[in-house]
């Protein structure tokens, strides 16, 4: 594996405004995609310091800002499974804080939460970001096709649940 | 209220209420995040005691080449003299040498568990490897004691490869910790070539090591960690129970064709020549592209790697090619790919998404003589 290249891109004008733009919107979104502030926090962190590394690359994609946020995503995903089996090896219940404000409307957020994961990113990034289809797949690496197919499914889902709920 | 509208005016107070940390700087970014992983239950949890122990555990013992964790102060260990008859007690199986993932299962038949090690040393986080092909260089509590069933036996891993330990077989003669071995005649020309074969965390630490020395700090100013790690490392290649997968040459591997398919059981066949490995990429189910010529004197390797969008990786992604024994009569070609690669969309079909990435590699027949089949994993991240 090379090593990394950080010094290449120290001071580089263009990364520093990407990151004061960039932060905040992924890990908003982050959070509600995954309903944790401080795993998103770790998360986000860890993607920005990837994309760092890697601006000569990342800085020439179309949506610079997917990629941040679907690296982050993984990383949380990953950070989730491994939690899981330190939990069961510590015998620990699992925590609910998740450190996020009482939402608007709890039954939208439950809707939303219960949704496959797929499902709550295209929704997240196409209902919350206000991104285009294209924007959409080119950050999830998905067909533009993928993400109507997946965000029809959640809204179908969606609909289901807060009918219920009602 | 159409549902897309209530959605969205949900999720846009939500996403407004939330406040975002404060932004690290340019500087700080890099370091690990941070949230302590250290997740260790109050002292008098029996199952957390084996990982207190090597988390507490910095640098090996400085007397002795070996890491003994029960030599630090403060430490408590399993009681190793519980009378085996209780049926809530078990022996502790010999892990050392194998796969995390092997070691894993071998004490989970035992009623066990393991993980890796991971701390903070210096106000540094840092953690062993826990990929499935991380080899298991040292345990606690050590092989045949007594312990409660559910215990936790603690880790020292590392990820090697044939190449890698080639690298660090020049380290010189171990004498003392791995700070003195630092301070040796050999040590950083040694680390500096191994720089180039050590996959992560290894390959970072490595590189803190080479910054720290480009700086003309002391040795005894070095992270701890990152010397650790080497020293670990330096033992797993030594392990004579073992299994160092044998990293090829650059020049040896021939990525001849890399394509996209929905039918997996394809994979992991080895083409011993053109015309098999013709008819094979052309059975491929919904494959595009040529079948790939195959050089003379080499043999044909398929691997695939699943996906779950409708491009490709690139061949760009391919870090390095393995052979894995499996046992005294086969092993395995492993095609082993950069975890953050990204996807190529030319390869992608028009009917629809596509499941599988399909590699087509060659390698010299000297090599596959006792290949059963291929496969491919994600390079330690």
């Amino acid at each position: 594996m090379p090593a990394s290249s950080r010094h290449d891109v120290v001071g580089t004008p263009t990364f520093e405004a990407f990151y004061r733009q960039a932060h905040d919107d992924v890990y908003r979104a982050l959070v509600l995609t995954i309903g944790d502030a401080e795993l998103a926090a770790d998360a986000v962190q860890e993607a920005l310091s990837k994309a760092y590394q890697r601006w000569h690359e990342v800085g020439t994609y179309a949506n610079p800002t997917g990629w941040v946020y679907r690296v982050a995503l993984n990383w949380s995903h990953s950070w989730f499974r491994r939690r899981s089996r330190e939990l069961a090896l510590l015998r620990e219940p699992e925590r609910t804080l998740s450190g996020l404000p009482e939402p608007t409307d709890p039954a939208v957020s439950r809707a939303v939460r219960a949704l496959p994961l797929p499902q709550r990113s295209v929704v997240i990034l196409r209902l919350y970001l206000d991104w285009s289809v294209a924007e959409v797949a080119t950050a999830l690496d998905v067909s533009p096709g993928t993400v109507k197919s997946r965000l029809a499914r959640a809204l179908v889902r969606l609909r289901e649940h807060l009918e219920v709920a009602s | 209220m159409k549902i897309e509208d209530r959605i969205r005016d949900a999720l846009q107070t939500d996403g407004g209420n939330l406040q975002p940390p404060a932004r690290p700087s340019l500087a700080e970014l890099g370091s690990p995040p941070r949230r302590d992983r250290v997740f260790l239950a109050a002292a008098g949890v029996a199952a957390a005691i084996a990982v207190l122990a090597l988390v507490v555990l910095t640098l090996p013992d400085v007397r002795t080449p070996s890491i003994d964790p029960l030599d630090l102060p403060g430490v408590e260990t399993p009681d190793t003299e519980a009378p085996t008859a209780d049926p809530q007690n078990v022996e502790v199986p010999t892990v050392e040498g194998l796969t995390v993932e092997v070691a894993r299962n071998r004490l989970d038949a035992a009623g066990l568990s393991g993980e890796p090690v991971r701390g903070e040393t210096d106000g540094e986080r840092w953690a062993d490897p826990d990929g499935p092909t991380a080899l298991v260089v040292r345990q606690q509590p050590p092989s045949g004691a007594v312990v409660k069933a559910g215990d936790v036996v603690g880790f020292r891993t590392a990820v090697v490869n044939s190449q890698l330990c080639a690298a660090l077989d020049k380290l010189p003669q171990r004498a003392g910790d791995a700070q003195d071995l630092a301070n040796q005649d050999g040590y950083w020309e040694a680390i500096g070539t191994a720089a180039r074969f050590a996959e992560q965390p290894l390959a970072r630490y490595v590189d803190q090591l080479l910054a720290h020395r480009a700086g003309d700090q002391p040795v005894a100013q070095a992270p701890s960690h990152a010397l650790d790690s080497v020293a670990i490392h330096h033992e797993a290649c030594r392990l004579p129970s073992a299994t160092i997968p044998t990293r090829l040459a650059n020049a040896d591997v021939q990525i001849l064709a890399v394509g996209a398919t929905q039918d997996p059981s394809l994979s992991g066949h080895i083409a011993r020549d053109a015309e098999q490995l013709q008819f094979i990429w052309t059975d491929m189910a919904d494959v595009e592209g040529a079948p790939p010529e195959l050089p003379d004197d080499t043999v044909g390797v398929l691997a695939f790697a699943r996906e779950t969008k409708s491009a490709c990786r690139s061949p760009n992604d391919i870090v390095a090619v393995e052979i894995v024994s499996v046992n005294e009569q086969a092993a395995e070609v492993v095609i082993v790919l950069d975890p953050h690669g990204e996807s190529m969309g030319s390869c992608a079909s028009s009917e629809g998404e596509l499941a599988w990435t399909a590699f087509a590699v060659a390698i010299p027949d000297n090599h596959a003589t006792r290949l059963s089949g291929a496969s491919v994993r994600l390079a330690q991240d």
